[in-house]
């Protein structure tokens, strides 16, 4: 290994758990080299005393976290299929915008209410949420298979199914 | 598995940890648990796509919030002691009994590193990433990822010279 190879390798090896064995190698027979491996010891080591483990911070409870978490992206009532065709999502767009509100009660309840949830919504609040998931749901594909799979679960046997 | 048992899993492993490495930087317990909530809250936007453990990725986050939050709150204090020139320095918490001006320097030149050095360096060098945990994280190549490391403390060295 020569000089310059071993001087770009010394961040690596100076920032692993053991120093590699062909880096000691040539360390052990090059002076130039230990001075500049010193020198990257000694600025790894300030860094890491810059930031010096703090006392034991306790996290979050697990509670505020999954609000928080709901809040900002709702949870789909049925697991999205990657991909998917464009017609299933026009196809809910055009049943939203027929105002079949009213078959998605209870379908539309989260799947882990918590305790003060209310479990009973109006037809319209309903309507509106799932309107809402579709519009804000990033690639909203995934919320409009979801309202067509409450749809069919509501509904029973009915042949346009969203799931597969 | 939905996204909320997956969350409520990654929670348990993961949170006491995140909050640490939050509290390392931020010193604050508070601020700490903000940052493992934006975390945790992050994660479970992401988990539809993210690849790999959330280990490492959580991680990562929760230098690059943490960061942040330092930052914002350099600004602060800054903008406060223009305003108000009496108010002593050491309002920043970093600011460490002892360590003085090379441990301010050492600090403010981390600041200056552009985001990915920083956050290639931070965890390696304080967290003990492995190359292909961290380089995953950060959805770069291993590579890329060891190329950040030497800039970052050639940098360092730069700015901080090769005082002790």
């Amino acid at each position: 290994m020569t000089c310059d190879q071993l001087v770009d390798l010394l961040p690596e090896a100076l920032t692993a758990p053991a120093l590699p064995a062909e880096v000691e190698a040539h360390l052990a027979g090059c002076a130039a080299c230990r001075a500049e491996a010193e020198a990257v010891r000694a600025l790894v080591a300030r860094v890491r005393e810059s930031f010096p483990p703090e006392a034991e911070v306790a996290p979050p409870p697990l509670a505020a976290i999954l609000a928080a978490a709901r809040a900002e992206s709702p949870e789909p009532l049925v697991a999205a299929p990657r991909g998917g065709s464009a017609w299933l999502a026009r196809a809910a767009a055009l049943l939203l915008a027929a105002g079949l509100g009213a078959l998605l009660d209870r379908s539309l309840a989260p799947r882990s209410a918590t305790p003060d949830a209310p479990s009973v919504r109006s037809a319209a609040e309903l309507h509106l949420a799932a309107r809402e998931a579709v519009a804000e749901r990033p690639g909203g594909l995934g919320a409009s298979l979801a309202v067509l799979g409450a749809l069919s679960a509501q509904s029973g046997e009915t042949g346009a199914s969203g799931r597969r | 598995m939905n996204r909320e048992e997956a969350l409520a899993q990654a929670y348990a492993a993961h949170a006491a940890e995140v909050t640490r490495i939050a509290a390392r930087v931020l010193r604050d317990a508070e601020a700490a648990r903000d940052v493992c909530q934006e975390a945790f809250v992050r994660l479970h936007a992401r988990l539809p796509e993210l690849r790999g453990p959330p280990g490492p990725w959580l991680r990562a986050v929760a230098w690059r919030l943490a960061l942040d939050g330092l930052r914002r709150r350099r600004r602060e204090v800054a903008s406060l002691e223009a305003r108000e020139p009496a108010i002593p320095a050491a309002l920043d918490p970093l600011d460490l009994a002892g360590e003085g001006e090379a441990g301010e320097r050492l600090r403010e030149a981390l600041l200056s590193l552009s985001e990915r050095q920083r956050e290639v360096l931070l965890l390696r060098v304080v967290g003990g990433e492995t190359f292909p945990a961290l380089a995953r994280a950060l959805e770069i190549s291993e590579g890329a990822a060891k190329v950040h490391l030497r800039r970052a403390l050639d940098r360092l060295r730069d700015l901080c010279g090769g005082d002790p």
